[in-house]
């Protein structure tokens, strides 16, 4: 273990190279496991398998991970595809009727000038989704095919999404608003579309990914090789 | 089974260390892949209590009043965050207003209240009942608040409707960009350090 003042974290690289990798013990070989919830700590005996602290389940990795994984990240691209196609809202006045996607929306803040917030939109509501999907198919194939290339890279992008996945669900926010918000008698009006319910499908299932990946199967794998 | 005090499991790779006495400002780091094991053991802050009871307060403003009011050609409308999810409701998309229920109401309230009961059993030395319960659903409801989130959608709002009419700040408006500084200290308080301020009293 390092320890190191917060102030000043620094890095080293000694685990990238794959000789290393062998040196360090892990608790699953020492029958060693680690409450979830608590984070007591417990050598495993066969008869029990709650934390004796706080009767959580005890799990050496989550449970099917793998699968689980896959099942709600392939959900997520299903839903996906109406999410970007279908309208997220829809606003009538008295003239017309104008359908906005996630991508008009988007345009539509940058051919008004206000750039800052076309980017802001662009990166939660567009990038962060599509690279989420994307980096968590990357994580479970490199696992799933005893890749050793770049653990700690791969955890730290692990790190990366489970923290901005979040931010996605702020063009469900703005829909919320708008709809409640722009409501005037013979003048506009807004309802929200059926984008916005695949949309908000994407965020949920992509989170619930993200949360039943277990980054240590890709350290089990560089431990066994 | 049997009880491990001098080690501690790096959570993302599962390399196992030695434990380390940290002093104050200290974060022991994985040797093998770099993550944050441990922070210096802090006691929850003593502030954590009143801060919770200040954003329970808030809160209530936050949902009571409207937070933006929109003008044009002499009407008006606004809009209250229950209010927009009736709407949604009635606009046939009640899976988006049940989520945003969650995520902006019910899963900030929950954890200020809880972590308001636990602290409260903690400090009083007494047995309450659930607390056990009380700090699993707090842990289980962490990633699904989302209300900084929410304070940016009501930014983005507010600045597509500026082109076209004119949009007036509410109370809740006021009263959510506090709750998201709040929300923000309290949530910064890892839940699971709640687990052993319990520890010294069985209950």
């Amino acid at each position: 273990m390092k320890v190191m003042r917060t102030d000043h974290p620094q890095t080293h690289d000694v685990y990238n190279r794959r000789d290393s990798v062998t040196h360090v013990q892990t608790a699953k070989s020492l029958g060693v496991v680690t409450c979830h919830a608590c984070g007591k700590i417990w050598r495993i005996n066969e008869r029990e398998n709650k934390c004796a602290h706080c009767h959580a389940d005890l799990h050496i990795r989550k449970p099917n991970s793998y699968q689980r994984c896959w099942a709600y990240l392939i959900a997520a691209w299903l839903m996906y595809i109406p999410a970007n196609l279908l309208p997220i809202m829809v606003t009538s006045t008295l003239f017309d009727e104008e359908k906005s996607t996630i991508l008009s929306g988007i345009i539509y803040f940058w051919v008004s000038g206000e750039w800052s917030l076309a980017i802001i939109v662009f990166i939660a509501s567009f990038l962060v989704p599509l690279l989420k999907m994307l980096s968590l198919m990357f994580l479970l194939i490199t696992s799933q095919y005893d890749c050793t290339w770049g653990l700690r890279q791969r955890t730290h992008l692990y790190k990366v999404l489970e923290f901005i996945g979040r931010w996605s669900m702020l063009d469900v926010f703005v829909v919320a608003l708008l709809v409640g918000l722009v409501q005037i008698p013979g003048y506009a009006s807004i309802v929200p579309g059926a984008g916005i319910i695949a949309f908000s499908a994407v965020v949920v299932l992509t989170m619930l990914a993200s949360m039943s990946f277990d980054p240590r199967l890709a350290w089990d794998i560089a431990e066994n090789k | 089974m049997q009880e491990l005090h001098d080690v501690v499991v790096c959570e993302y790779c599962d390399a196992i260390h030695q434990k380390t006495t940290l002093s104050t400002d200290e974060c022991a780091y994985c040797q093998r892949c770099g993550s944050e094991l441990e922070y210096f053991d802090e006691q929850p802050s003593r502030h954590l209590l009143p801060l919770s009871l200040a954003g329970i307060m808030i809160f209530i403003i936050a949902n009571a009043f409207p937070i933006l009011e929109m003008e044009i050609q002499g009407q008006s409308n606004k809009v209250t965050l229950l209010g927009s999810l009736m709407l949604l409701i009635a606009d046939d998309a009640s899976l988006v207003a049940v989520l945003v229920l969650i995520t902006t109401v019910f899963s900030p309230f929950m954890h200020m209240l809880l972590i308001s009961y636990v602290i409260y059993a903690s400090k009083k030395h007494i047995q309450l009942p659930f607390v056990n319960a009380a700090i699993h659903i707090l842990q289980a409801m962490v990633p699904w608040g989302m209300v900084e989130v929410f304070m940016l959608g009501i930014l983005v709002a507010f600045i597509k409707l500026g082109n076209l009419a004119t949009i007036i700040p509410g109370i809740a408006l006021w009263a959510f960009i506090a709750l998201s500084i709040l929300i923000t200290i309290i949530i910064s308080y890892n839940p699971k350090n709640l687990w052993h301020i319990n520890e010294s009293h069985a209950y």
